[in-house]
């Protein structure tokens, strides 16, 4: 089979999975105790007007079958059609739409902060397996996984803003406007974003490499008389990566989710913001759709992630 | 090599002793032990080793440096920060054993019949828990706190939910190696009902990777309980929980830095303690490493 038909098969699988996701999303709004009329109007005050309350049934095909109103919502949403917010009444595509780059931003930013520093620190740690490059890298790697993002990111706050005043303690400038101005406010919540997934990628890349430096090729590399820098860069680091590789795709998931606390302690106007603040008012529609677009969102960069890996490696049959 | 007989009674008890010396054996591990037992101890003997009411304000000692009658300090109403901080670790570790017993629970059916029975079955059971695992974790948390409203039981019913398609996905694998062992086709053969093989059969010997997971799941279920009482999400205020007083103590990060760096400093040893046992554990009951 070649990329092309494996890329095929592996978008065609994922429709079940985006399907079942729609379902469960769409779910959400019947599952909440009371009235979903009531609850997407509570904010509008519309509740006690009959008229409103019907006018607002049909524009939603409230009033008609489950199944039905599944239909017309999922159709909705493929046009981008959310409804407006309760709370704000703009559209909440448009909405969510304007908040996304802020997020996109920072995810990216967080990914790129932890493998720079996880991948150097995986490798030294490998190669200098029991020394104490190594206890410092594994003591790194297990404090990135276990120290709450939250706090590491109060913390930040703390020692660079407030006590250095090196850096902004919260706030955003999109890099269209002011590229380095952007980057002063992005180096914090990306650095506290980009910890767990540094940890896990740090842990990873020094187990793949271990297992690739006792590989027979590494042996006969070295027999051959090459210097130790080429053995481990040219030979070893390519195929140790690419296991680190998918650990990212994973690891992207819990930046994203991860992203909606470390968006509210820097203020960060992205879309986690956005959908704490549309809990805490009860607003959702705005809560249904970012949280579908977020995980449809997650989904496709695994899909992304996957194609990347089989052309990472090319051992990979693509069946 | 080692061969381990644990298909029957005595050689499981043979085999649950010998890791446990293992355990012992292994230095980080037993550290994580030391540290999810003295964890434990602190939310047992809450009511114990409380300097005060944690719930008590006292506006007259509020924000109070520590001192010998207040071990950590007083945050903004007076309260004592030990006592609030040995009471949040009864929420926390109630939290995350109670949502990971919620995961385990329903998880483990789950993945069993899906990695027993196979074929369509698997199927629907397994693009199901896909759908789920497509949420970034605390997002499907939010999702479900969204739902039911923010409460601690509702705060571990969320979590538990983000758990029950990881347990089984790490369930269904375990019965799918075990399945093809000669035990289950002997049993097979002596006519025992599938429900039998399956539950009391090859689960007791899927214990090992649940045992890990289990571990490792609480830390990540005391972290996700912390990020939601953060956001005002989880356990409501005035309810001592590390997360909440976290959030509360960022407005005073100025004036009272220790009011935010204690909370965390407690839910980081927490979760540090939790990933040193689960990864002990791991070590030891990694069925490779014992194949080895």
């Amino acid at each position: 089979m070649n990329f092309l038909l494996y890329a095929i098969k592996r978008i065609v699988y994922i429709i079940p999975v985006i399907l079942l996701l729609t379902v469960i999303v769409f779910s959400m709004i019947h599952l909440l105790p009371g009235n979903p009329v009531d609850i997407m109007l509570a904010g509008e005050g519309g509740m006690d007007d009959p008229q409103t309350r019907a006018a607002f049934m049909q524009e939603l095909g409230l009033d008609r079958p489950l199944p039905i109103q599944y239909g017309v919502w999922l159709w909705r949403a493929l046009h981008g059609n959310f409804g407006k917010s309760a709370y704000s009444q703009e559209d909440v595509f448009t909405l969510i739409l304007q908040r996304f780059p802020a997020t996109l931003l920072l995810a990216i930013a967080a990914t790129v902060v932890s493998i720079l520093v996880s991948i150097p620190a995986g490798i030294i740690s490998a190669v200098k397996r029991g020394k104490w490059a190594d206890y410092a890298s594994m003591i790194f790697a297990l404090l990135g996984i276990s120290l709450p993002s939250f706090w590491f990111g109060i913390l930040l706050i703390l020692f660079f803003a407030l006590w250095l005043q090196w850096l902004p303690s919260m706030g955003y400038v999109s890099p269209l406007q002011d590229f380095l101005g952007s980057l002063k406010y992005l180096i914090l919540p990306a650095a506290a974003l980009g910890l767990r997934m540094a940890g896990v990628l740090t842990r990873m890349t020094r187990s793949s490499m271990l297992d690739e430096l006792g590989q027979d090729y590494v042996r006969t590399a070295r027999s051959k008389g090459l210097p130790e820098r080429t053995v481990i860069f040219v030979h070893t680091m390519k195929n140790a990566l690419i296991s680190t590789v998918t650990v990212v795709g994973l690891q992207f998931g819990a930046i994203l989710g991860g992203s909606v606390v470390i968006e509210m302690v820097f203020g960060w106007p992205g879309v986690g913001q956005l959908l704490v603040e549309s809990i805490l008012t009860r607003d959702y529609l705005v809560v249904q759709a970012a949280v579908l677009m977020i995980a449809v969102f997650f989904v496709f960069v695994n899909i992304l992630i996957d194609f990347l890996y089989t052309i990472l490696n090319p051992r990979i049959s693509f069946e | 090599m080692k061969i381990i007989p644990a298909r029957t009674e005595v050689g499981r008890a043979a085999y649950w002793h010998d890791r446990f010396r293992d355990l012992k054996r292994n230095r980080l591990a037993f550290l994580g032990s030391l540290v999810v037992f003295a964890i434990v101890c602190t939310a047992l003997l809450a009511p114990v080793i409380q300097m005060h009411d944690p719930l008590k304000q006292d506006i007259a000692a509020r924000m109070q440096k520590p001192s010998l009658s207040h071990f950590l300090g007083t945050d903004q109403f007076g309260r004592d920060l030990w006592s609030r901080i040995v009471h949040g670790a009864r929420v926390s570790l109630m939290v995350g054993i109670l949502a990971v017993s919620i995961g385990v629970f329903l998880g483990t059916p789950i993945g069993a019949v899906a990695g027993y029975y196979r074929g369509r079955v698997d199927e629907v059971i397994m693009r199901t828990m896909d759908a789920f695992l497509a949420f970034p974790p605390l997002l499907l948390a939010l999702v479900v706190v969204a739902i039911l409203g923010s409460s601690l039981f509702n705060t571990m019913i969320a979590i538990g939910i983000v758990y029950i398609p990881r347990f089984a996905r790490v369930i269904r694998g375990s019965v799918l190696v075990e399945r093809e062992k000669e035990y289950v086709e002997a049993s097979k053969v002596v006519g025992e009902s599938n429900a039998s093989i399956l539950f009391r059969q090859i689960l007791p010997n899927c214990l090992s990777p649940l045992i890990v997971q289990s571990t490792v799941f609480i830390a990540y279920a005391i972290l996700t309980e912390a990020m939601l009482s953060f956001m005002g999400l989880g356990i409501a205020p005035p309810s001592p929980s590390w997360g909440s007083m976290l959030n509360e103590a960022r407005q005073f990060m100025e004036s009272a830095p220790l009011l935010a760096i204690f909370p965390g400093l407690f839910i980081s040893i927490t979760v540090l303690g939790f990933n040193l046992f689960g990864d002990g554990l791991r070590d030891i009951l990694d069925p490779r490493l014992t194949e080895q």
